[in-house]
């Protein structure tokens, strides 16, 4: 089994075929492909290394194109789903998934960027990733871990770095701007995912500073929610 | 051109790497959040790693990392449960010495190890056969021993005549030894135990305290544990006076007795059947119940068998005479070694009492229905309900009934409410070589005598010293420079014990040891372990749920009351693993 695959693969595959407390069944089939996923991971690093910036300049999320949003978005994601995958419910398999997942998003973005030509943007999301993918994957597979870590001028071991931490903003899907207004004058703004219930956005509402602020010392009469549009609040 | 992924060399290089780097290398950082995440240490056998290993060791490195790169202070150590029946078997059949034949397969081991990537600070290594650990091994029990936690009594061991030696449960198959199939006996010898009883209610009430522990493990340690509440009751032998002491957690059916069934091991059995009739039969019942290992005659594939003594007893609720008989279902070393049959209201009673046309009397009965003639019953009715027959208690709830009666044995002294555990002491001697020697000296004058701690450890001779195929006694029995000592408290000739310790006992406090570090002065550094205990992640399979963790936990309570440590619960959280399966089997490689 190492003979044949190595020990990233052998670790890889224990670790990906069932949580922790349930008996795995040996499959040549899932062996083979986790062999083959970190080399596709091997080969996606060898490729993207050329948009690889150590210190490349922070693109605000707000500013990005939709490509590079849905990236970092992903990004992010598994950031937060790693950490809680090994970190809290020691799940391990579903992590090693959204390690996959997100290797599914990147590669057609790597392909892009090699076709019509990289940007700050695309250096920006591009590095990003590398760095906090290879964090992750390295306690799971630690030999390639220090391996493509090395490559990106970062320091001499992978386990000399931090866990990547994530931005929960940059984690929800795309997200709308609604203005709450107080007797019809807008008075905050809030960011709902576009199918927010009513329920949540009334109590997201009135639970801004800026409401409380205005409706201090006024009874509530009523609560307006217009879908996809604003929250009105009548006080008096 | 790109690069392939080249993952021998790849690995070789970084192995190299961490063999020198400080990785996982870790002292007492107060500033820091320690984390101790341990994993199950391996039997260091010829055979290698298998695939359970490879999956366990993974886990446990893939959260050492993962907590290193949190910043937390990680302790992931390793060591060798190195003590054990293969390394002495390995030896009887192939001639190789046990300690070379386990260093040897310690190494190979830490190759496999590498190769995986995994990755320990070694300077933290235990191995349970060495000297420097199982000198701390019997320095602890010397501390049980002055601690009245370990003692000394006759218990009854499987004995093989052919082979004139003692053979543990697993070693008999069908009543026959393993090695020579002849019947085995059942021998009075004097062992070593541990007492564990002393801590039966803390193991199972701290369980409560275990959050970490995934259910299905506190349910078998709570099992294993056995607690019930209930009345234990008197019965008088008729004619003789002596007292049959039963227990039992439906007091309420008492009037319904109708036999009493002592276990074949019962001290009456043999004043009973002295002058029966049928002394020969029950002679011959008894030894052969005897043959049978005690949870094969406890599963319920058993054939029930009884056999009438020529004796009665008086049933001290209603004063009624019925009937004693030996039953091999019954275990003498669990509750009382009597049971009262209530064959209305107990299933296996009940089969009983149709199998040998014994009288069933019914005393419960269900609060809906006016049932009461035995007659028509297909099976017992085991459900509480309402007295009836019951003389006083006539018409109570079967709870209330139990607490009347429990008072009532009380008040005239023939029993009273009292409280059972399944558990029992821990036999903690074995008749082996490859273990570590029991570190007490009997002399002629003084006793029992512990050996000094400035004599520790009793060192194992090396195995060309003793004969490995004695028979009928401890093969440290046979070397003459082992046997042959002074006794340390008054200088006279001795003799050393010459039996060795359940390797379980080196397992069971080995997690204090490597806080411990490989510390010469000490067996446990209480400082060190209070910083890095209790361990937050314990890693491995479930086949250890009951046996280790309990006597584990039993070790750190001990060693709590001794003021040798400060917590004395040493696991927080339990993570069990599964198998690894090829075609549904287990994998071994
Ligand atoms: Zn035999
Ligand atoms: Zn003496």
């Amino acid at each position: 089994m190492i003979e044949k695959y190595g020990a990233d693969t052998t670790r890889l595959f224990i670790l990906f075929a069932a949580p922790p407390e349930k008996d795995i069944e040996w499959s040549d089939d899932a062996v083979a492909g986790c062999f083959k996923f970190l080399r596709r991971v091997y080969l996606i690093f060898e490729r993207a290394l050329k948009f690889y910036k150590k210190d490349a300049s922070v693109v605000a999320f707000e500013d990005m194109s939709s490509n590079a949003k849905d990236v970092y978005r992903k990004l992010h994601q598994t950031i937060k789903k790693a950490t809680d995958d090994v970190g809290e419910r020691h799940q391990f398999n579903t992590a090693v998934s959204s390690f996959m997942e997100f290797f599914n998003m990147f590669n057609p973005y790597l392909t892009e960027i090699e076709k019509n030509g990289s940007d700050g943007e695309a250096e920006f999301v591009i590095s990003e990733s590398l760095r906090d993918t290879i964090k992750m994957l390295a306690p799971f597979c630690p030999h390639i871990g220090e391996e493509l870590y090395s490559n990106l001028g970062l320091g001499k071991s992978v386990f000399d770095a931090k866990w990547p931490e994530y931005k929960k903003e940059y984690c929800v899907e795309d997200s709308i701007e609604i203005p709450i207004m107080i007797n019809g004058k807008i008075r905050d703004r809030i960011n709902i995912a576009p199918d927010e219930i009513e329920d949540k956005v009334k109590e997201m509402a009135l639970s801004s500073d800026k409401t409380k602020k205005y409706s201090e010392g006024k009874t509530i009469r009523k609560v307006i929610f217009v879908k996809g549009k604003l929250v009105n609040i009548v006080v008096s | 051109m790109n690069k392939e992924y080249e993952f021998k060399s790849l690995e070789k290089k970084w192995q190299d790497v961490w063999k020198e780097s400080d990785l996982l290398k870790v002292t007492e950082d107060k500033d820091k959040e320690k984390m101790y995440i341990l994993t199950q240490f391996p039997y260091p056998s010829g055979d290698g790693l298998h695939m359970g290993h490879t999956r366990v060791y993974s886990i446990g490195d893939l959260l050492a990392r993962y907590y290193w790169m949190q910043g937390k202070n990680v302790l992931s150590p390793m060591g060798w449960d190195a003590f054990g029946l293969p390394a002495e078997n390995a030896s009887k059949k192939r001639g190789v010495a046990p300690d070379k034949w386990t260093l040897a397969n310690i190494d190979q081991m830490k190759e496999q190890f590498a190769k995986l990537g995994l990755v320990y600070d070694w300077k933290r290594e235990v191995t349970t056969c060495l000297p420097d650990y199982y000198k701390w091994t019997q320095w602890l029990f010397i501390q049980f021993l002055k601690n009245d936690l370990a003692y000394k009594k006759a218990s009854k061991v499987n004995w093989c005549n052919t082979c004139e030696t003692v053979l543990a449960n697993e070693q008999v198959k069908n009543g026959q030894c393993e090695y020579c199939d002849s019947e085995v006996e059942k021998k009075d010898l004097e062992q070593w135990f541990f007492r564990i009883t002393n801590y039966s209610d803390r193991l199972l009430e701290d369980l409560d305290n275990l959050p970490g522990w995934p259910d299905r493990v506190k349910t078998m340690q709570a099992n294993w544990i056995g607690k019930s509440t209930g009345v234990e009751l008197d019965f008088t032998v008729k004619d003789s006076g002596e007292k049959i002491r039963v227990f039992t957690t439906r007091a309420d059916t008492a009037f319904g007795v109708t036999y009493l069934v002592l276990a074949p091991e019962h001290p009456l059995v043999e004043k009973l059947s002295k002058d029966a009739p049928n002394r020969g039969e029950i002679k011959e019942f008894v030894n052969d119940t005897l043959k049978t290992a005690e949870f094969m005659r406890m599963s319920d594939e058993m054939e029930k068998k009884g056999i009438p003594l020529n004796a009665t007893c008086i049933n001290p609720l209603t004063g009624e005479e019925v009937p004693i008989l030996i039953g091999n279902y019954v275990i003498y070393e669990y509750g009382t070694g009597a049971v009262m049959a209530v064959p209305a209201h107990d299933q296996r009673d009940f089969e009983f009492a149709k199998k040998y046309d014994l009288p069933i009397k019914v005393v419960i009965k269900d609060k809906d229905s006016d049932e009461t003639t035995p007659e028509n019953m297909q099976q017992a009715f085991v459900e509480k309900g309402v007295m009836v027959n019951s003389g006083e208690f006539t018409n109570m709830t079967s709870d209330e009934g139990i607490k009347k009666i429990a008072a009532k044995a009380h008040k005239e002294d023939f029993g009273g409410e009292t409280e059972n555990f399944r558990l029992r002491d821990w036999l903690i001697s074995r008749q082996r070589y490859w273990g570590a020697p029991i570190p007490v000296v009997y002399c002629e004058k003084c006793g029992v005598v512990p050996e000094k701690d400035e004599n520790l450890p009793v060192m194992l001779p090396t195995v060309d010293k003793v004969d490995l195929s004695a028979k009928g006694k401890s093969p440290l029995g046979t070397c003459d420079d082992f046997v042959n000592t002074t006794c340390p408290e008054c200088g006279a000739k001795a003799k050393r014990e010459t039996d060795t310790m359940d390797t379980f006992i080196c397992s069971s406090w080995y997690y204090f040891r490597y806080p411990t570090g490989q510390d010469p002065e000490k067996a446990i550094d209480k400082e060190k372990v209070a910083y890095w205990h209790p361990v937050d992640k314990y890693i491995g399979g479930i086949e250890h749920a009951i046996l280790h963790l309990l006597y584990s936990r039993f070790f750190a309570k001990v060693l709590k009351d001794l003021n040798i440590v400060k917590d004395d619960e040493p696991f927080k959280q339990l993570i069990a693993q599964g198998m690894v399966n090829l075609n549904g089997a287990k994998m071994s490689k």
